[in-house]
């Protein structure tokens, strides 16, 4: 779950219930806790994203099971010029770090926000 | 009408648009992804998670190729093209495409706000060499993988069940109802005509899709 430090001194945690979308713009520091209860610290971004990654399974040719939804990941990075940091963490304890373009990625602009240093 | 019923518009020869639908009741933040995986349980169970994609639907047979047998086009901007069904799988992402796990898979090409939904069609391609009885050779399962940044959405799968022009969208009810790929002579309230009947050469697509208890 992220960790979001404002410049005032406020701490906002997925686990108080906050979600992304009500986070503001002017973040100082971002980290995330992996589903193994690791901290990582974000490098300081001009933006930052998050996302929650979720599945839901139709199988064919059989029954429908329960279309419950199943949290497969946290999706966290940042934006650095026209790259981004993309970090992807499954709850198998896989942890996936990578650069990529930031045209490469597929969030809609509401999920970016900026840090206080830009 | 009740289930069971065949889907209206579904497989490789169909135009339509209004086939099957997913509903998101919040936000997405990024495009949804269908992916197909094997599924290891037997009904009504399922497998929590899809990680392997070997049974002969995604393997493939000699007499086709070694091509993942399903496809599946997504509908939500615009309606495909008869005879949508591509003669191979696409490497990562297309539209359509023929999937199998993380290798080859579809994305929507949009993303649905609060309370929207997307649309696509399918088509099971099986040729003749197809492993007989198919119980777990075809058990497999699609998954759309979605990405959010508020409330969790609620995710609910639909298949049509009145016309094109004026869809009848019927909900498919968890651990009661099933997709059946069948022969186009299936009879949607008669199980024992359930069944797709594999050619003497080459392959043949789905007749009709039936959603069933």
């Amino acid at each position: 779950m992220f960790i979001v430090h404002l410049p005032d001194g406020q701490t906002l945690t997925e686990t108080s219930g906050i979600t992304w979308d009500k986070i503001p713009d002017g973040i100082d520091i971002l980290e995330i806790v992996t589903f193994g209860g690791e901290t990582i610290t974000l490098p300081q971004c001009e933006s930052y994203f998050f996302s929650n990654e979720a599945q839901s399974f139709l199988p064919l040719t059989d029954y429908i099971p329960k279309p419950n939804s199943l949290i497969t990941a946290k999706i966290i990075g940042g934006i650095i010029g026209d790259k981004a940091l993309y970090i992807r963490i499954d709850t198998q304890g896989h942890i996936q770090i990578e650069w990529k373009n930031k045209k490469d990625l597929p969030f809609a602009n509401f999920v970016y926000k900026k840090s206080c240093q830009h | 009408m009740a289930i069971p019923f065949k889907v209206v518009g579904a497989g490789n020869g169909s135009t339509a648009q209004n086939v099957y639908k997913i509903t998101f009741s919040q936000a997405l933040s990024s495009p949804p992804v269908y992916k197909a995986w094997d599924n290891s349980q037997t009904f009504p169970a399922r497998d929590v998670s899809g990680t392997t994609t070997s049974h002969e639907i995604f393997t493939g047979t000699t007499a086709n190729g070694n091509k993942p047998m399903l496809s599946l086009v997504a509908t939500t901007s615009s309606a495909p093209s008869s005879n949508w069904k591509p003669a191979s799988a696409t490497s990562g992402s297309a539209n359509p495409n023929r999937l199998k796990g993380s290798l080859s898979y579809v994305t929507d090409p949009t993303t649905p706000g609060a309370g929207e939904s997307i649309r696509f069609n399918m088509c099971l391609e099986a040729p003749y060499d197809a492993t007989v009885p198919s119980t777990s050779s075809m058990n497999f399962m699609i998954a759309i993988t979605y990405t959010y940044t508020g409330s969790a959405p609620t995710v609910t799968w639909y298949a049509n069940e009145g016309s094109e022009s004026s869809p009848v969208w019927t909900s498919l009810t968890p651990g009661t109802h099933g997709i059946k790929f069948c022969n186009a002579s299936a009879v949607a309230n008669d199980t024992t005509t359930h069944k797709l009947t594999l050619p003497l050469s080459g392959t043949i697509d789905d007749g009709c899709q039936i959603v069933t208890t």
